[in-house]
């Protein structure tokens, strides 16, 4: 009897225990697949969506890229869909904020974006929040494929392309056969060899460089030339200091004073004048280079200058002694 | 019968039908833990391996996870339980029931002004319905582990990675979805093996064709009313 008392007690705790243990992995289970922590706090977050495109209570809502809570629920009244989620925290939307509702693969499944803002100014706290039109990725392919082919249609892509290939395989056919410039390029050996040789000359100046041949190369190597060269930039630099304090000819020539300008336009007048007098044949000078006479005339005198010179060289030893001797007298 | 059977429920806290519906609990789960386990680690260890293998040619052996956790807990939990529990206990009630009508023990016990389905039947019932949601969520946790170890060793899916996973896309729905056919599935079997106990004739014959009835009438009751639950609940 006390036998079958202990086996019937026995048969129930073993019973109750594994009954409790496998309730109590149950609760947890629950709490794990509801996804909330009980002892933490929750925010609801209300949109207003005038089109949802599906999004269901336990789609993901993201701020910023990070998972921060789920949709609640959703409910249907006249100014749109109203949908409520539940978040980790609370989150505050500026004036430039956006919520859209994203495909979460493309797959299928939704998630809630939302974009708090950077303006400066919050929205007021009990201002109703309106999301975006949720973009249909179906939709938007379908638009895109169906602008493609009303483009290859109607805007005669097609046979652009044929065309284009059709000049595409010719200028490849042209390449091949070695015809052209860029045909020769490809298939001639010469062009190879010239640009060997230009390489090779190339490598022969490099050469010369290095080693400090020639006035290039002495003008990188020699230090002696970059002396000579700020010796020069220092002259150059002393002159046009001379000409900005306005010392010298050339200082005056370019000075604000005009005097010197005056003077020059002035002389400059009086020359012309003169040539233009001296070209109309006026006066000695212009008598002298026009007047024709005048040179017959001087060149007879020379010539009789001459003569008379001539006469006197001859006559003036004679003279000479004559003088001497009668000088004794 | 099976209303009766409700309707005997508050007799439960009588002593004796208190002790009749524990001894039911003990042969219903744990003498069955042993065959449950087994089964349940396998089934897991199937899903995981089959879908992980299909996953992989595309990257996604990670997601075996999810895709055991929900089938488990959607499907196969109840189901494989109640296949399990159908061919041992539901079995058993029927070769119970059935020698003890071709014996004319039920007869005796009606003479002797004891109802038998209070008797006999709500015990059983209640035992059934209140162990096979209890099975069901110990067999959806040996399929995930199971999941989870031909996950980690064939794989190559870290345990972590397999229940972070694993939580990701299952939902309380899907767990008390699953309870639900459980708890339907406890009526089932008790109410079929019962019957056919209850109907049993021709002696040992009989008593055999009865067991053999109530295994095959399970099995396909399980299966048509666990479509037409997943109908209900998931449209």
């Amino acid at each position: 009897m006390r036998n079958s008392r202990a086996k019937e007690i026995s048969m129930e705790v073993t019973v109750g225990a594994f009954m409790f243990m496998v309730l109590l992995v149950l609760a947890v289970f629950t709490i794990v697949l509801s996804t909330q922590n009980i002892f933490k706090e929750y925010y609801e977050f209300e949109v207003i969506f005038q089109e949802v495109m599906g999004i269901r209570p336990g789609d993901n809502v993201l701020v910023r890229g990070v998972e921060v809570g789920k949709v609640k629920g959703l409910h249907l009244e006249e100014d749109g869909v109203h949908v409520i989620t539940s978040l980790e925290s609370n989150i505050r939307l500026r004036k430039d904020y956006k919520i859209e509702i994203l495909p979460s693969s493309v797959l299928g499944g939704k998630i809630l974006v939302v974009y708090e803002g950077e303006d400066a100014e919050y929205l007021p706290e009990n201002k109703p929040v309106y999301g975006a039109k949720p973009v249909d990725l179906i939709d938007e392919a379908s638009h895109v494929i169906a602008e493609i082919r009303t483009a290859l249609d109607e805007g005669g892509i097609l046979e652009n392309l044929e065309v284009t290939m059709k000049q595409f395989k010719e200028v490849t056919g042209n390449l091949s056969q070695g015809k052209g410039t860029l045909g020769k390029l490809l298939t001639d050996d010469a062009v190879y060899n010239d640009i060997k040789g230009i390489s090779k000359n190339l490598k022969t100046v490099s050469q010369k460089l290095v080693g400090g041949e020639g006035t290039l190369a002495k003008l990188l190597n020699d230090g002696e030339v970059y002396d000579d060269l700020k010796n020069v930039m220092d002259n150059l630099s002393t002159v046009s200091q001379r000409v900005a304090d306005g010392k010298g000819t050339l200082a005056r020539l370019l000075a604000e004073d005009d005097t010197l300008y005056i003077n020059l336009v002035d002389a400059s007048e009086a020359i012309k004048d003169i040539t233009t007098t001296i070209n109309k044949g006026e006066g000695t000078l212009g008598k002298l280079a026009k007047d024709d006479e005048l040179y017959v005339e001087v060149t007879k005198l020379l010539s009789e200058v001459r003569a008379t010179v001539d006469d006197f060289r001859e006559t003036a030893p004679i003279t000479t002694f004559t003088s001497i001797f009668f000088g004794a007298f | 019968m099976i209303g009766e059977a409700f309707l005997s429920v508050s007799s439960i806290f009588q002593k004796r039908s208190r002790h009749e519906v524990m001894y039911q609990l003990y042969i219903t789960g744990i003498k069955s833990l042993g065959v449950i386990t087994v089964v349940a680690l396998f089934t897991g260890m199937i899903l995981a391996l089959q879908t992980g293998l299909e996953l992989r040619r595309f990257g996604q052996e990670v997601n075996i996870g999810t895709a055991v956790t929900v089938v488990m807990l959607r499907e196969m939990g109840p189901f494989m339980t109640g296949l399990i529990i159908a061919a041992s206990v539901g079995s058993a009630i029927a070769a119970q029931m059935g020698t003890m009508t071709v014996s004319e023990e039920i007869a005796a016990l009606e003479v002797m002004s004891i109802n038998p389905v209070r008797f006999l039947v709500m015990p059983r019932l209640i035992a059934l319905m209140v162990m096979m949601p209890i099975l069901t969520v110990y067999t959806n946790i040996l399929g995930a582990l199971g999941g989870a170890i031909v996950g980690s060793t064939q794989l190559g899916v870290a345990f972590t990675a397999y229940f972070d996973n694993a939580t990701l896309y299952a939902t309380n729905k899907d767990l008390y979805v699953g309870l639900c056919k459980a708890v339907l599935f406890g009526v089932i079997i008790t109410t079929v093996a019962c019957h056919q106990g209850f109907s049993a004739k021709q002696g040992a014959v009989g008593v055999g064709q009865a067991t053999r009835k109530t295994v095959i009438i399970s099995f396909l009751t399980i299966l048509t009313v666990g479509y037409m639950v997943t109908r209900l609940f998931y449209q």
